[in-house]
């Protein structure tokens, strides 16, 4: 007696009885639906007819939630899953003994599902590997990667859950705690400018910080000293620098660090000696600097012309290789390549890039320092401080960032007003937008031949 | 809960029947669906009540299971 359809014609694992047991136990006792409904998808069940029939207890269930076999067999009727509906559900009444099986069979069923994604991914790729129009190395390791990531998460609605609220307020005291003890990152990530760190309270993981500016004013310098910052206290940092090179970003960071060492109140190292050629004393200085940074965790991608895929196919082994990454930066975002099969505007093709930037954020779980230019609209205003408008023709940023931050220095404009006013190297970080704490701006300086931030007051 | 099992295998036997017939054209689709709600709420009569329903939606299949 052949009880079930064919099922699908390749060699993927499959649990006819588990199923079957499954969908009895359902019929039987339609409130353990409520139990099931975020685990199991139709595609959970490989018998095409046993699939309808859960999609039809899932509708029955839902609009009257009562099931009953001849319900079931008026629908399976009309349908041409099966052309016997009694045999088949005669079937599962005889399919299960106790409710006690429902757990063991959905674990099967889930199981199984997870190892058939698996398969069917490790196939998609070969085929992709093997394909001659496929010539990018790259490309092909990060669409393997994203397949893998997607094959990987199992479950119908894994993770949104909704949490009650003893779960939820219990982290919240476990914060309130770690605050009042003064434990490290208890607010969120420090990067150890107190002025900074004053308004953000520390950067907070799943958050896309935009730290926007036009040219030259200092963008990459500050996250690069914002890395160096996080990296000392020994947490991993992900740089993906896509205009930079490594070795650019390398003698910024040295250059940052020589700042600080003077001899007889000067420096010990200035950035031309260092670009050109430096005594023995400079020279075992900077060795010593050297030797200081060279165990910092921070990772630097340079490539240029990566799309938002190879990012996150990137950043995603580096969290599988780091789990306690603590930041990300990428500089910057108009040079991220956007996707070339698009014939959206360019507005929304930028919307787009940043909504799956800060996906990603949210996904690994650590904040991302997302540079962007400001556009030139700057330019022609009196005021050339930067507003979120200046944002605004590129994909509406600021809608998805959780933190906004524009970098303006008076002498990028009116040097020599600002070497009247002593305004000369200070810079404003304004805080256009912050979801969980104040606007307002905050003075750094910026000692421009070290690219090196420092508080104002120091 | 056996006798649940077995109520619903006979119900499923009945509408296998029943199928048989509308496809011998004996009994009409509305008479096949008006003997399946009345399975469906078959908890809700007593035996009496029962085959009074069935034999006012099919006086053939009403005598047959009387």
């Amino acid at each position: 007696m052949n009880l079930t359809s064919p099922t699908p014609n390749y060699d993927l694992p499959i649990d006819l009885n588990a199923e079957r047991q499954v969908l009895g136990i359902l019929i039987k006792h339609p409130t353990q639906v409520d139990k099931i409904i975020d685990r199991l998808r139709p595609t959970h069940f490989m018998d095409l007819a046993h699939r309808r029939i859960y999609e039809i207890i899932l509708e029955l269930y839902h609009k009257q939630g009562r099931i009953s076999y001849t319900q079931i067999y008026n629908r399976l009727r009309a349908d041409t899953v099966t052309d016997n509906p009694a045999e088949l559900l005669i079937g599962l009444t005889e399919s299960f003994v106790s409710l006690g099986e429902l757990e063991p069979s959905i674990f099967q069923l889930i199981y199984k599902e997870g190892i058939r994604r698996l398969v069917k991914a490790s196939d998609t790729i070969k085929s992709m590997a093997l394909d001659p129009d496929f010539d990018d190395l790259e490309e092909i390791q990060a669409r393997a990667q994203e397949l893998i990531f997607s094959a990987s998460q199992s479950g119908a609605n894994q993770g949104d859950d909704a949490k009650n609220l003893l779960e939820v307020l219990n982290k919240c005291y476990l914060n309130l705690v770690q605050r009042r003890e003064g434990l490290e990152d208890s607010y969120g990530l420090s990067v150890r400018y107190p002025s900074i760190d004053g308004m953000t309270t520390g950067f907070k993981k799943k958050d896309l910080i935009i730290l926007a500016a036009r040219p030259s004013m200092g963008k990459t310098a500050l996250a690069l000293n914002m890395v160096s910052n996080v990296a000392k206290r020994d947490i991993p940092v992900l740089i993906f620098s896509l205009e930079m090179d490594d070795e650019q970003l390398g003698d910024r960071i040295v250059l940052a660090e020589l700042f600080s060492h003077k001899a007889d109140g000067e420096h010990a190292v200035t950035s031309h000696e260092y670009q050109t050629k430096l005594s023995d004393e400079q020279f075992f200085l900077t060795q010593q600097v050297f030797n200081e940074l060279y165990h910092l965790p921070i990772s630097i991608v340079d490539k240029r012309g990566l799309t938002v895929t190879e990012i996150r196919a990137k950043a995603r082994k580096f969290k599988a290789e780091h789990p306690n990454l603590g930041l990300i930066v990428i500089d910057y975002l108009q040079l991220v390549k956007p996707p070339g099969d698009s014939n959206r505007s360019w507005s929304l093709i930028v919307g787009e890039m940043v909504r799956e930037l800060r996906d990603l954020a949210g996904e690994l779980d650590v904040p991302l320092i997302l540079l962007s230019q400001l556009n030139r609209g700057v330019e022609s205003r009196e005021s050339k401080r930067p507003m979120m408008s200046d944002l605004r023709d590129s994909g509406n940023i600021e809608e998805f960032a959780d933190v906004v931050m524009f970098l303006y220095r008076d002498d990028y404009y009116y040097p020599e007003m600002a070497q009247e006013k002593g305004t000369e190297g200070l810079v404003e970080i304004i805080f256009a937008k912050q979801r969980k704490g104040p606007t307002g701006t905050v003075k750094l300086r910026f000692i421009k031949e070290y690219t090196r931030f420092i508080e104002e007051y120091s | 809960m056996p006798l649940y099992d077995d109520v619903e295998r006979v119900k499923l036997r009945f509408l296998q029947t029943c199928e048989t017939l509308v496809n011998q054209g004996r009994l009409d689709d509305d008479e096949f669906q008006g003997i399946l709600e009345l399975l469906d709420s078959m908890n809700d009569y007593d035996d009496e009540e029962f085959r009074a329903e069935l034999s006012k939606i099919s006086k053939g299949i009403s005598d047959l299971i009387g």
